[in-house]
């Protein structure tokens, strides 16, 4: 035992019982922690039967996974209401309809640019799933897939910690995935990423290589484009577990996952051209907030900002740190400080990290439930998780929420092939509730030419030069947001007329009238 | 602070290290220090000529115009308005500088006032030079140095918080120098108070008192905790609270905060910039090199969490978040460089720098005449134009040029400029809907009744004014338009 601390001492490893000896399943590991943990001398206090204080800091841990799964749960039960979730609707309709993987069609005749379909098979899937149970059965598919990023981000902690632990940094890491959480494949992604850095631990623990990572990208990369991620962690701890000597001999064979991921992600039926589509997406990252710059003044960066304060003070004021721990560090910062969107994949790295220092510290304060009794609890509460779940959806996310909908009358009268002015996502719900119609916009902006989204982004801002795309797009109808620059400009300038109103928008028509 | 001084490189006690290694090796160090010098004096020299440039901070007019009317009919007790718009009642938090300044222009003019904060830029490299050169030599301060140089120029304007950036950096040393000898530095109480009157981010210096003391506090054995310690940020605040503005100075720092959200430079940091970038890449090395190291004392650890806390949440302080973190990341990497200096070198480093300095110093004084004599960066072509309105009139502005307008026109009444303290929130609410032109815009303009306007070239409200509102564009000066009202409005 003393020879196995003192080689893992400088690996991060030291203080976790567990990991010290070979282990094949997160069980095991939880079986020998709770073994360590419970084999230390009783402090003060704790001789004899434990104190009912103590029975329910015990089950503590439980309890609060078990109120974060009904909460992501309740989540799961709302209905559909991101802007994007309509648009990949419709595109999956599409592909199981008219659309072909390699020429897919345009969502409006605005959006002219050539383009790549890098979520094919979730926005088939939810497009089947809806057809056979409408919106609640979307709901639910989501619902599910959120539950299992809880249990994936919980099970990748578990293996490195105590209960407590890691149910802290499972709920830390959901608060920050909180407003990633919508009916969009991006929720897929946030999981395998999950799977893929608790494969990489496991690597670390047993030095068996998961092959199966690269049939997982293989699957990642037809199911949403963050699939680049799960490649960067593999790289990240590729080096890591290079850098710490854990690859001796077979620095060159364990290189293959990553890469072999990287070579899985082009034999999708689309091909090479799939490495092209992030191109794409660089190219239209100002125009796209979520791409943008991350504020650490919203709560998920902010959450993820203490989540990195908290382990850097218990990383720092122990031994020395490993170099994979450590780059998955650098690499999370990194996510979260430049892009928004990649604050929750930050958070689900840096979750494990945390729960481990945690564990150090908390190992002789907390005495862990069985293992038995976790894992009968976890299961039994996620299955109570999915049949709310299945309950709920028929009456609660049986209709879409945030969008016009008071409008649908209107738009519903409008010939096919109309354009209506939009200045945000309600263009994408347009285009699933009525696929004749043609708004100006939705949140596919890969299908959309950068000169046209230059000249859209005039038009929104009401600069000089907006009236030429009003002319241009031939729209006699528009469904603005009330009071926003390009509205005023509309009504005070072209004299559109305002003859509906859904807060927070506004049905304008063109003077003269619709056509 | 404790537990950062990790090197055993002791410039300041050169006896104590006299030459090592063989002669190659030695004049191999020789050579590195020469170039290193060098750099050190390049930067300094890219300083001085950054500072010879005219003047071309929008603010930099209303702390002008504000020096003087403090000179004259203005008292500390009430301060006037700069525009007739700006109602609300502020406390000045800068006034010192203002004063300095405005006299300094009295005296020589705009080049005076150049010369002046390139001056103050030099100080700031060497006192930032200085915290770090304490922890390591020469040529791993050097680099730190230059590392947070990136990070602060952006900082490094015509603005009193030059000076806030000079005492947070000297604070941070006196600190140092006090916990390493287990004093209680006294010192800063006075300097707070002098902080005080010359920028309102005295309190980051009252900020940093709480933390080295709480790391003092945690790093002290028990029994043996340096309790003291906290009676300087105590007394600072209280030292604060007794300028000549009063204990309102306190509340100043909740009229701040009630605004920043209309202050761009108060908003969250992009770490897409490269001052964000530098300091991140200075942090994040810090970090890997700590991580290596492990067991880190409390003091420097939570100056890293305050400085990374800043950072990220407020642009405005990755300037002070990068000299926080400079002089720690110097004494980390001042272990892989154990190089002991002569007596000597120190006089030649010193000599070097010495006469750098003054030299510049000169070089600005003679440059700055030349140089520095015209704003840039606004509208200037206006002038004759804005020059014959009626006192009093009224000119809608939408960004920072109204500045500029109140400090050359003194009689008339830009719609804003920077000195948010100035406006009431709800005026401010107003006015971001006018240059998006979103609704709301309009009657802001009419109960504002300009009888000009200095508007952004190709901007919404430009078109709008023009469009909608039937004004006449009658000249035009680089970014901006001037714009009057047509025969039918």
């Amino acid at each position: 035992m003393l020879a196995a601390a003192s080689s893992t001492q400088c690996l991060g490893l030291r203080d976790v019982p567990a990991l010290r000896a070979s282990f094949t399943d997160t069980w095991t590991v939880t079986v020998q922690t709770e073994r360590a943990a419970v084999a230390e001398p009783p402090r003060t206090g704790d001789a004899g039967a434990p104190s009912p204080v103590r029975r329910l800091l015990n089950r503590s841990p439980l309890a609060l996974l078990l109120f974060l799964m009904a909460l992501v749960a309740q989540v799961g039960a709302q209905p559909l209401n991101n802007g994007d979730a309509w648009f990949h609707l419709r595109a999956g309709h599409l592909f199981w309809g008219s659309w072909s993987l390699w020429h897919p069609g345009a969502p409006t005749r605005f959006a002219t640019s050539a383009w790549v379909p890098t979520q094919w098979s979730t926005e088939m899937l939810t497009a089947k799933v809806e057809d056979w149970f409408g919106l609640p059965g979307v709901a639910f598919f989501y619902g599910l897939v959120y539950l299992a990023f809880l249990v994936a981000v919980y099970g990748a902690c578990r293996r490195l910690s105590g209960p407590l632990a890691g149910a802290v940094a499972t709920g830390a890491a959901v608060f920050a995935a909180s407003t990633t959480l919508s009916a969009r494949p991006q929720v897929v992604s946030l999981v395998l990423i999950a799977v893929t850095v608790d494969a990489w631990w496991r690597t670390r623990a047993d030095g068996r290589l998961r092959w199966w990572l690269l049939p997982m990208t293989w699957v990642w990369a037809t199911a949403h484009g963050l699939w680049t991620a799960g490649v960067l962690v593999s790289l990240a701890c590729w080096l890591g577990l290079a850098l710490e000597g854990r690859l001796r001999g077979r620095v060159g064979r364990a290189f293959l996952v990553p890469l072999g991921s990287l070579v899985a992600a082009t034999l999708t039926p689309l091909g090479p051209k799939l490495l092209l589509s992030q191109l794409a997406v660089s190219e239209r990252t100002p125009m796209i907030a979520e791409w943008g710059a991350t504020s650490f003044r919203t709560v998920p960066a902010l959450v993820v900002g203490v989540m990195v304060a908290v382990l850097l003070v218990l990383w720092l004021r122990g031994e020395r740190v490993g170099a994979m721990p450590l780059l998955l560090l650098v690499l999370a910062c990194g996510w979260a400080a430049l892009v928004t969107r990649l604050v929750a994949p930050a958070a689900v790295l840096v979750a494990p990290l945390l729960a481990q220092a945690l564990t150090e510290r908390l190992r002789r304060r907390t005495r862990v439930p069985t293992d038995r009794v976790e894992r009968v609890v976890v299961a039994l509460a996620a299955l109570a998780c999915v049949a709310g779940l299945a309950a709920a959806v028929p009456s609660s996310a049986d209709r879409a929420a945030g969008v016009p909908d008071a409008f649908a009358p209107r738009l519903a009268a409008l010939p096919r092939g109309s354009a209506v002015l939009v200045e945000d996502s309600s263009g994408a719900w347009m285009e699933w509730r009525f696929p004749g119609v043609q708004p100006v916009i939705d949140g596919l902006l890969d299908s959309y030419s950068v000169a046209y989204m230059r000249r859209f982004d005039t038009f929104w801002r009401a600069e000089p030069g907006w009236r030429g795309f009003v002319a241009d797009s031939g729209a006699r109808n528009a469904v603005m947001l009330a009071g926003s620059p390009a509205t005023t400009a509309l009504v005070e300038e072209a004299h559109w007329r305002v003859v509906q109103r859904d807060a927070p928008w506004v049905y304008l028509v063109a003077p003269g009238g619709a056509r | 602070m404790s537990g950062t001084t990790q090197t055993p490189v002791r410039p300041e006690d050169p006896a104590e290290a006299p030459g090592e290694g063989t002669p190659a090796q030695r004049s191999f160090d020789r050579k590195v220090t020469a170039v290193t010098l060098l750099c050190l004096v390049a930067l300094l020299l890219r300083v001085a000529v950054y500072a010879m440039k005219p003047l071309a901070n929008a603010d930099t007019w209303f702390h002008l115009r504000i020096g003087h009317e403090l000179w004259g009919p203005w008292s500390l007790a009430h301060p006037g308005t700069l525009t007739r718009f700006a109602t609300a009642d502020w406390v000045p938090t800068q006034w010192a500088t203002e004063m300095l300044v405005a006299k300094v222009e009295d005296w020589f003019g705009l080049p005076g006032v150049a010369w002046l904060f390139g001056a103050f830029y030099l100080a700031f490299v060497l006192v930032l030079y200085g915290a770090c050169r304490r922890r390591a030599d020469l040529l791993v301060a050097t680099m730190a140095t230059g590392a947070a140089l990136i990070s602060a120029a952006g900082v490094l304007s015509v603005r009193p918080q030059v000076l806030s950036l000079i005492l947070f950096v000297v604070t941070g040393m006196v600190w140092q120098r006090a916990v390493e000898a287990g004093r209680v530095p006294w010192l800063l109480v006075p300097l707070t108070w002098v902080w005080a009157c010359v920028h309102g981010l005295w309190s980051a210096g009252v900020v940093l008192g709480v933390v080295v003391a709480a790391g003092a506090l945690l790093d002290a054995p028990r029994g043996a905790r340096p309790w003291r310690l906290l009676s300087i940020p105590l007394l600072s605040v209280v030292a604060a609270a007794v300028t000549p503005v009063g204990p309102r100075l306190l509340a100043s720092q909740l009229t701040v905060s009630a605004r920043t959200g209309f202050i761009s430079e108060w908003l969250p940091t992009s770490f897409r910039t490269p001052p964000a970038i530098a300091f991140a890449a200075m942090a994040g090395v810090l970090v890997l090199l700590w991580a290596h190291r492990g067991k880190i004392a409390w003091t420097p650890l939570l100056l890293l969490l305050l400085a990374c806390g800043w950072a990220a949440l407020v642009t405005r302080m990755l300037a002070f978040s990068a000299v926080l973190v400079a002089p720690l990341l110097a004494a980390e990497l001042a272990a892989f460089r154990n190089r002991p200096v002569t007596a000597a070198q120190v006089r030649a480093e010193r000599r070097t720098v010495t006469v750098a300095v003054v030299v510049l110093l000169g070089l600005m004084a003679v440059a700055v005449p030349r140089t520095a004599t015209a704003p840039a960066g606004v509208p200037d072509r206006f002038a004759p134009r804005l020059a014959e309105l009626p006192q009093g009139s009224a000119v809608l502005v939408e960004d920072a040029v109204g500045s500029w307008i109140e400090y050359r026109f003194p009689g008339l009444d830009p719609t804003i400029d920077g000195m948010f303290d100035a406006y009431t929130l709800d005026y401010l609410h107003r006015f971001q809907a006018v240059p998006p032109v979103a609704a709301g815009w309009a009657s802001f303009v009419r109960q504002a009744h300009p009888q000009a306007a200095v508007l952004v070239r190709g901007s919404a409200l430009e078109a709008a004014m023009r469009n909608r509102l039937g004004w006449r564009a009658v000249s035009r000066d680089a970014g901006w338009v001037y714009l009057v009202p047509g025969r039918a409005s």
